[in-house]
């Protein structure tokens, strides 16, 4: 074997001159190896089916206080279960979500027309091919199980705080779609059952215990008495609205009877009075005049409207007229103040009319106030029992206060419990739309083409170096001083 | 440009000459050199030689495989060369044959008779050669040729030997035995592509039983 040091360099480590003097020595290597190699690369290359991949994004909408379930929960002093971005990219690997996306994409009707081929694969098949050993539903959903977890990964979001990317990539384009879908409708599905299972079971060990300290309770008759103290409660309240209604009735009824009774005894009073007959007389003449005066307005209307023609004597006629109207309407100005008396002599009369009405009236106030006094004395009685009752439970309850208001408490949990049930959504909230949607190589020209360029100089090198090792020709003068260190080159063999 | 060169350039003939020389007229040493198409590189090989020769070292071997005719052009050119630049000493050059370039020193030469058939020749004012076919192929006569051999060697200043193929001298070792003990150092011919360290080696170690050590190697021009 020949001395190595000539392959190697103090400065470059490898004699790349000499290298490239084996090259050209062992032409053969030189070519054969990168032909080889690149053949091999464009072979590979060739072979490669595309990978369709694509992505869709989600948020963890628990992380905010706005959130559908939590607004609800909040609102009902609930705090919902929550989930922590570690969590969900670790819920991507957990067999029983794994389990739901397989069964989706089961169930979907071209399941058949799918691919879950390896994206290495050299020789793409279906999964009609894929699963032909299984003869029913639920080995598929198994074999599937197994197999999906290399065809999609979950991955913090770097830019945008909590969100996530879930990335697939298959080597068909409707089988990544499908994959997207059922990945999506799966983490929703999920992530709803993880929040309403947790739920349930506060609901369930709320309503447990609020059954044993209520039948703890109950063998004491606490609950009864509680019950009874809040029926009397109830009662008493009512029983204060009566009292309170026939109390302002009797009042009003008080008022209207001292009313009446001072109207009878002005009645009484108006009645005892007497009535001038002078004013009598005058105030009937002062009726005559204003009807005098009213047909002796209309006449001397009567005369003004006449034809121009009218006659001295006309004339006078009707300056006599007005004169009378003028001495008319003195006197009935002078009788004016007549009709006060006229008017009491009315009043006295109708006075007198409904004397025995207003009489009768306050007799029946008068029965009525009696009744009224009555039921109301009744009813305060019945309101003193009750307090004294209320007051009497109330004693006996108050031992037990701190167990009943756990019972209170209890009951307000479980019915906060039940109506976030009812409202139960997913916290994970997927992006409509997919994004990043795009088909590759897996190794792209721009990668195989460096590779086979290293790999066919590292193996050309190698195969340079070896065979140079075992071949005992010598190459040139370096060659022959690296082997012969003592023998002195002196020059090169003349030409005659 | 350096003293070899300048020598050259000293040395260079005459239009006459070189008119003389293309008739195959050879019979100066500085034109033979000058003939020779890279003669710069006989002068490095000759000056180099020079150096071992003024050390003591007057007996050369010259040896290959498989590349005869370059050994017997390196043998010839050199010997030239130092015939030239030291007229005032005796070169004797000894080859295997008068075949190819070689054979215009014979026809250039003075023959002159030895012993029996065997005839030395001589060339310019201090050059002598001695084909080893006409010696060692009278197996009668072995033993005085071989003599006379010996004795020419010690007859001249420097002696410069185209060797046979080691094969042929381990085939003949009775013969070559002999003559091997009165050279001193071997001058490596690496002429051809196909020759190998083991080559080298083998070489190496049959001159070094004979006393004589691998010094220099003189490279063909086809191997670079």
């Amino acid at each position: 074997m020949k001395n190595v040091s000539s392959i190697f360099s103090e400065v470059s480590i490898l004699n790349v001159q000499f290298l490239f003097k084996l090259a050209r020595k062992y032409l053969w290597i030189s070519i054969t190896i990168p032909v080889v190699v690149s053949t091999i690369a464009i072979y590979l290359y060739m072979r490669q089916y595309d990978i369709y991949l694509a992505k869709i994004s989600f948020r963890n909408i628990a992380a905010h206080q706005d959130s559908p379930t939590m607004a609800i929960a909040s609102l009902l002093g609930e705090k919902p279960d929550r989930i922590t971005a570690n969590e969900i990219v670790g819920m991507g690997k957990s067999v029983d979500f794994l389990q739901r996306v397989a069964i989706k994409l089961v169930e979907e009707e071209d399941f058949d027309k799918m691919t879950f081929d390896s994206i290495y694969t050299t020789d793409k098949v279906y999964n009609q091919t894929i699963f032909e050993d299984c003869l029913d539903k639920a080995c598929k959903v198994e074999l599937l199980r197994e197999l999906i977890p290399g065809f999609f990964n979950i991955d913090f979001d770097e830019q945008i705080n909590n969100r996530f990317i879930v990335t697939v990539k298959t080597i068909d384009e409707y089988t990544t779609a499908k994959l997207i879908e059922a990945i999506s409708a799966a983490f929703v599905d999920y992530r709803t059952e993880s929040i309403r299972h947790s739920i349930s079971q506060q609901r369930d060990i709320s309503e447990n215990l609020l059954a044993d300290r209520k039948a703890s309770l109950e063998s004491i008759g606490i609950i009864e008495k509680n019950e009874r103290k809040l029926f009397l409660e109830a009662s008493l309240i009512r029983i204060e609205e009566r009292l309170k209604l026939y109390q302002e009735t009797l009042d009003a009824k008080k008022i209207e009877l001292s009313q009446t009774q001072i109207s009878i005894k002005l009645t009484k009073k108006t009645l005892r009075a007497d009535v001038d007959e002078s004013a009598k007389t005058q105030w009937e003449k002062y009726q005559a005049l204003k009807i005098r005066r009213d047909l002796m307005m209309a006449d001397i209307t009567a005369l003004d409207q006449a034809p121009s023609s009218a006659t001295s004597q006309d004339q006078q006629i009707l300056n006599e007229i007005k004169g009378e109207l003028s001495r008319i309407n003195s006197q009935i100005a002078k009788l004016e103040k007549t009709k006060a008396v006229a008017n009491f002599e009315g009043f006295k009369a109708e006075k007198g009319k409904n004397k025995d009405y207003v009489e009768f009236q306050s007799e029946v106030l008068l029965n009525q106030i009696s009744e009224l006094e009555m039921q109301v004395s009744e009813i305060a009685k019945k309101r003193a029992e009750v307090v004294s009752e209320i007051k009497d439970l109330a004693t006996q309850i108050e031992e037990h206060r701190p167990s009943l208001d756990y019972v209170k408490l209890l009951e307000g949990k479980l019915l906060q419990l039940k109506l976030v049930v009812g409202t139960v959504v997913s916290d994970i909230k997927f992006d409509n739309f997919v994004f990043e949607k795009r088909h590759f190589k897996r190794h792209g020209l721009l990668a195989i083409v460096p590779f086979a360029v290293i790999v066919s100089l590292f193996l050309s090198i190698i195969a340079l170096l070896v065979r140079y090792l075992f071949d005992e020709r010598i190459i040139d003068r370096e060659d022959f001083k690296n082997n012969f260190r003592d023998v002195e080159i002196l020059g090169d063999v003349p030409e005659l | 440009m350096s003293e070899v060169e300048d020598k050259f350039i000293f040395q260079s003939p005459t239009e006459d000459a070189i008119a003389r020389l293309e008739d195959g007229d050879c019979k100066n040493t500085s034109e033979v050199i000058c003939r020779i198409r890279n003669f710069k590189h006989v002068a490095k090989l000759g000056e180099e030689l020079k150096k071992q020769i003024e050390k003591g070292d007057t007996r050369i071997v010259f040896s290959s495989v498989g590349y005869q005719d370059s050994q017997k052009k390196a043998v010839f050119a050199i010997g030239c060369y130092l015939a030239d630049v030291i007229p005032d000493k005796k070169v004797l050059l000894i080859t295997s044959g008068k075949s190819g370039d070689a054979f215009n020193f014979f026809k250039a030469s003075e023959q002159s008779k030895a012993i029996d058939n065997c005839s030395v020749y001589r060339f310019g004012k201090n050059i002598s050669i001695i084909d080893l076919e006409d010696f060692v192929g009278f197996g009668e006569q072995r033993e005085k040729t071989l003599e006379y051999l010996l004795s020419a060697v010690e007859a001249h200043d420097i002696v410069l030997w185209n060797s046979p193929d080691v094969q042929i001298m381990r085939q003949y070792l009775q013969t070559y035995h002999r003559i091997l003990q009165v050279f001193q150092i071997l001058t490596l011919i690496v002429g051809s592509s196909e020759l190998t360290t083991k080559n080298v080696e083998e070489i190496k170690d049959f001159f070094e039983s004979h006393g004589i050590s691998l010094r220099g190697a003189i490279f063909s021009p086809m191997t670079k």
